[in-house]
């Protein structure tokens, strides 16, 4: 804020501050009697001004927009799919969530329902144990007969027949198996394959993939001193020039991944710590 | 030179130095009218549908704040 704005007009103008002054202050007063009018002004090149009654609003030009973006043009917003559970638990536990949400007079409605659900439930509960029953009578029969030794070694180590307590509990309730999640976790990915975003070896941009923006500069040089910087400290780097508007931007760029997602989840994992807070994925 | 043209001028030569204030990410002042400046808004991640994670890019918005 520290520029004269008159003074910088008039120098670029070849004038003097004098004559820009009143001048500069006209091109603002239009601005505050068209937005007064309820009409919309317009600063070309920067953007639009209008007051609705509760201020005068800035509606930034979508090239000025563009500009103080530039960084980051080309940045696509990443989706990564979750890992669907498979286990019941997490089907229980969301469910259990969704009900807290819901209105009382809904979750009574719920709950009646689940009671008319549950008869059934418990009837098909005494079928299956009457089914369960006789399935170990007729076990405990067979182990029994001194012919069929090799089904009572397998059924217990301590050769107890019918101690079926002891063997439900070695196996896992439901209620306490894991849910299954797809692998996802970064530094997972980054362990098992360093050489994607360390070592000495030159990226490839003949193989494609993606890579990770660590910073992007309008300076040639600029930029090969800070690919320096990361290779010193052991990432593999890289310079991805890009043509904005008739000028050229050199990306910074570490790593090379073959899948997006490794790529977004490397960045989440260390953007803020090893990697810049505004380091992002860009398809190579 | 007639006063349109050179209010024009002052406009234009206006509009070229916010430009280049803003893309510098510098503040800029105009007198009577208000001050522009570049708020960044850091990358984020967020929960989309059914649990899918969304990663939005850095950005630089411009805010205006008229002059009282």
């Amino acid at each position: 804020m520290d520029l004269d704005l008159t003074h910088e007009i008039a120098r670029r103008l070849g004038s003097s501050p004098k004559a820009v002054s009143p001048l500069l202050e006209e091109v603002v007063q239009r601005i505050r009697q068209r937005t007064g009018q309820g009409k919309v002004a317009t600063l070309t090149g920067i953007g639009i001004f209008r007051d609705r009654g509760t201020g005068l609003v800035f509606e930034p030009d979508p090239a000025l927009a563009e500009i103080v973006n530039a960084p980051f043009a080309g940045l696509d917003v990443i989706t990564l799919t979750q890992p669907v559970q498979h286990s019941e638990t997490g089907k229980a536990r969301s469910s259990r969530r969704s009900n807290r949400s819901m209105p009382h007079a809904s979750r009574k409605r719920m709950r009646k329902r689940s009671q008319e659900h549950m008869l059934p439930g418990i009837g098909m509960i005494v079928i299956v144990g009457i089914i369960a029953a006789g399935a170990w009578f007729m076990l405990s029969d067979r182990t029994a007969d001194p012919a069929r030794s090799d089904i009572l070694a397998s059924a217990s180590g301590e050769s107890v027949t019918g101690d079926l307590s002891s063997s439900e509990e070695k196996l896992p309730r439901e209620s306490e198996t894991p849910p299954v999640l797809a692998p996802a976790a970064t530094n997972d990915t980054l362990t098992a394959r360093p050489e994607m975003l360390r070592g000495d070896e030159d990226i490839d941009q003949t193989l494609g993939g993606y890579t990770i923006v660590v910073s992007s500069e309008t300076n040639e040089e600029r930029a090969r001193n800070a690919a320096q910087s990361w290779r010193e400290q052991g990432f593999r780097a890289v310079i991805l020039p890009d043509m904005q508007d008739g000028a050229t931007r050199y990306r910074v760029c570490v790593g090379q991944f073959d899948l997006l997602e490794e790529a977004a989840r490397i960045r989440d994992a260390l953007a803020g710590s090893e990697l810049p807070g505004d380091a992002w994925v860009l398809h190579i | 030179m007639p006063q349109n043209d050179v209010r024009d001028q002052v406009k234009h030569a206006l509009a070229e130095i916010v430009r280049e204030m803003l893309a510098a990410r510098q503040d800029i002042q105009i007198p009577g009218l208000g001050s522009f400046r570049i708020v960044h808004h850091a990358a984020t991640r967020m929960r989309a549908k059914q649990g899918d994670m969304e990663f939005i890019p850095p950005r630089n918005e411009i805010e205006f704040t008229p002059q009282a």
